[in-house]
């Protein structure tokens, strides 16, 4: 039977390359986007310049602050990122015609219909990227391989701006001497586990009895087994609706104190929020997670009566969810925040949404202050920007 | 039970109260429609554990008794039966039996005994108004409510009876309906004070249909407990479970000034945002609309559909506004609007806009629009 070929394109950087190519200043300058100068907040994206510095996505801006204090620290802006995504899905739909768009910067192509062998399948590759460098002056790693697993860690392999092609003959070659880290859902955890019975590389994972990993990892041994050989017989599935939000974070000490357990979730609530925004969706399901001390995991979740995409609803959810955890003494190693039951926001605004009562205060106060001292008295920053 | 009555009056009685029987139910004898003959009335009850309707007919009796049989089955013989006499007759105590001219049909149902008693409603408030009001109460508010069942509160009306007079809302969020009944419509003769209740959008539905608003004899009679409401307007009865919790505070997100006027014709207006939203459909029925100097226009756009552009005559006061709102929100209010110009105000492209009949005071309509 002849191979699947499966394409995998990730975009390089993709927030801070969206940032650096709207705004020349910020070009070949270290570019943290998440976070503020200040050092609040967390890392969403670095930009290979601020990687050099040793940033990196999920690192708190105090930390990147100070790797970099050079860097330019800016606000996450998911509504413009969403819309790049979109010009980038929509060139990669031009190429097969099942796409998986695994998140905002990511995804995988089915174009075992389209490419007779792999070397046609490097020429929709090449094809891809140049039209994204074309059309939306951005870079991409593309990766080509027999299924989504062997695409996805060929697109890592030459990162940034990269391609390569993993042939079914050559799986086993490259993945022999792999750390077992590499293996598709193989996490810390289980990379820790595959380590004390001596699998370090692939290649181990491989040469070892699926029996003998089925007792190490349970079940999950017999995928982790296939996927060591190069097997993955996943389908590239078109795209679903994304299913929930979430953004946790790991302490680089457990906190034993609420008011930073709360600052924590104030933060988490805020990246969720981002994204609720930039997907354009509500959650109607708030989830905490909370991991103490000794890495005994918790959820905690509700049902809001509306949905919200707002992180000062979220904040106060996570709050309650987190007052209702006993915490019998134990410090905190990390806290997440989820959002999930999503539904389309509405770009219909509503009565009795707090916020947008506000908006509403808003204007009627710059209305009454524009009548009062003449129109151009007050301008919206954003205006006032635009005409210089 | 032993009975019979004209066809064309027991017919309008089933049709009366089958709306009100249960669609899908645990309970099967829900699904039935309960016969009740006492001196010279019938009473035809159809009960959902929710809602209650009764309708009481004159008949000639012959032996009193009470059974109740499958809903669809005896409306849609009666439905279908010529317009003459029409004989009923319990066999056993389950089993009705039914002749009208040469037809003969015997119907299985079930005994009258396990058939739920409809709620009744003592104390509490009470007070009539004429059919032509409530009428106009429900028409003007109901649309407004919400359909979304997880949304329990505002899947209701609320009531609100005051020494002002009468009051209904409704809103599902995205827009408000208020509508005020003038006092000398009312007699009230419960309790002093602010009274109100919140009363689910289905049962007023009901209610609404067994209205004559050109009757000025027949007045509505309305009484309600802690828990319940019940309408009586001539033989017709209907009873209703209220909606426990609190209502949303509307008055607050009623605009109070506003900066820019819109006056204008109320069926231009209608016309030309239905022949809009056509294009519209793709996007939510999103329009935008653009108020300026004498003229308010109207487009919409769709990437696949194509564009629609209106200009309507207006009279426009205060600043160039430009606020996209869904057709739909709109349609709904000006269809139930009967003046011939209506008058629409607003502050911003976010805030709410407020919809008025240039000769109905007693109506306000509030909506909130769309982002830009």
């Amino acid at each position: 039977m002849a191979s699947r070929i499966i394409i995998h394109v990730d975009m390089d950087a993709f927030y801070a390359a969206v940032e650096q190519r709207d705004r020349p200043e910020l070009r070949g300058r270290p570019v943290i986007v998440g976070g503020t100068p200040e050092g609040r907040g967390v890392v969403s994206a670095a930009s290979y310049e601020a990687r050099e510095f040793g940033v990196h996505s999920a690192m708190p801006a105090a930390q990147a602050v100070r790797a970099c204090p050079q860097g330019a620290f800016l606000p996450v802006d998911m509504r413009k990122y969403r819309r790049v995504s979109e010009e980038v899905m929509a060139i990669l739909g031009l190429h097969a015609g099942v796409i998986e768009q695994v998140s905002i910067d990511e995804a995988f192509l089915e174009v075992t219909d389209r490419a007779r062998d792999f070397a046609a399948a490097a020429r929709i590759a090449r094809s891809i990227k140049r039209e994204i460098r074309g059309e939306l002056k951005l870079t991409a790693s593309v990766g080509v391989g027999p299924n989504k697993f062997l695409a996805k860690l060929a697109s890592d392999l030459e990162k940034p701006d990269g391609l390569v092609v993993i042939e079914p003959h050559e799986a086993e070659g490259f993945l022999a001497p792999l750390p077992v880290g590499k293996l598709w859902g193989v996490g810390p955890k289980t990379e820790k586990r595959l380590q004390e019975r001596g699998l370090k590389t692939i290649g181990q994972v491989a040469g070892t009895p699926v029996e003998e990993l089925r007792k190490l990892l349970g079940p999950w041994g017999d995928v982790v087994h296939e996927l060591a050989r190069g097997i993955d017989e996943r389908a590239v599935e078109p795209v679903r609706e994304a299913k929930s939000a979430s953004a946790e974070q790991t302490f680089p000490e457990d906190l034993d104190n609420v008011r930073d357990m709360r600052k924590a979730l104030a933060e988490l609530s805020r990246e969720v929020a981002g994204r609720l925004q930039g997907e354009g969706v509500r959650a109607r399901t708030v989830a905490i997670k909370v991991r103490f001390g000794d890495f005994r995991t918790i959820t905690r979740q509700t049902t809001l009566g509306e949905a919200t995409d707002q992180a000062e609803v979220l904040r106060q959810t996570a709050y309650r969810l987190l007052d209702g955890v006993d915490r019998a003494g134990q410090g905190i190693r990390l806290l997440g925040v989820r959002g999930a039951g999503l539904e389309q926001a509405l770009a219909q605004l509503s009565l009795f949404d707090e916020q947008a009562q506000r908006r509403g205060q808003l204007e009627r106060t710059l209305s009454y202050i524009r009548r009062r001292f003449g129109p151009e008295a007050v301008r919206w920053a954003r205006e006032g920007l635009r005409q210089k | 039970m032993k009975i019979s009555c004209n066809r064309r009056v027991l017919h309008e009685a089933l049709q009366h109260v089958s709306r009100v029987v249960a669609g899908r139910t645990t309970l099967p004898i829900l699904s039935n429609l309960l016969l009740e003959a006492r001196g010279s009335e019938l009473r035809v009850v159809a009960y959902d554990m929710e809602i209650g309707a009764e309708s009481r007919v004159g008949i000639e009796t012959a032996e009193e008794g009470t059974l109740t049989v499958p809903a669809r089955v005896l409306g849609d013989v009666v439905a279908s039966l010529p317009d003459a006499t029409v004989e009923m007759q319990s066999e056993q105590r389950s089993v009705l039996s039914l002749s009208c001219g040469r037809s003969q049909y015997t119907i299985h149902g079930l005994p009258a005994e396990e058939f739920p008693s409809l709620p009744e409603v003592t104390g509490g408030v009470s007070f009539e108004i004429s059919q032509a009001a409530m009428r106009e109460l429900i028409r003007a508010t109901i649309f407004a409510a919400s359909a979304d069942e997880a949304r329990a509160i505002l899947t209701g009306v609320l009531l609100i009876r005051d020494d002002a007079g009468v009051k209904m809302v409704a809103t599902d969020s995205y827009r408000l309906a208020v509508k005020n009944a003038a006092v000398d419509e009312v007699k009230g003769t419960g309790d002093d004070g602010q009274w109100q209740a919140i009363i689910p959008a289905r049962a007023l539905q009901e209610l609404n249909r067994m209205l004559d608003p050109g009757d000025e004899e027949v007045r509505v009679g309305v009484r309600a407990s802690e828990q319940q409401i019940v309408f009586g307007v001539g033989g017709y009865t209907l009873v209703s479970r209220l909606i426990e919790g609190q209502f949303p505070n509307y008055e607050r997100v009623i605009p109070t000034e506003t900066e820019r006027t819109v006056e204008i014709s109320r069926e231009d207006l209608l016309a030309a945002i239905k022949r809009a939203a056509i294009v519209a459909r793709a996007e939510a029925s999103k329009l935008l609309f653009r108020a300026q100097e004498g003229v308010l226009t109207i487009s919409a756009e769709s990437g696949d559909v194509g564009r629609a552009h209106e200009e309507l005559a207006a009279t426009v006061e205060g600043e160039e506004i430009e606020i996209a709102f869904n057709a739909e929100y709109l349609t709904d209010v000006l269809g139930v609007m009967e003046s011939d110009r209506v008058v629409w105000q607003f502050t911003g492209p976010l805030s709410s806009g407020l919809l008025k009949a240039a000769d109905d005071p007693d109506y306000l309509y509030v909506v909130m629009p769309m982002q830009l």
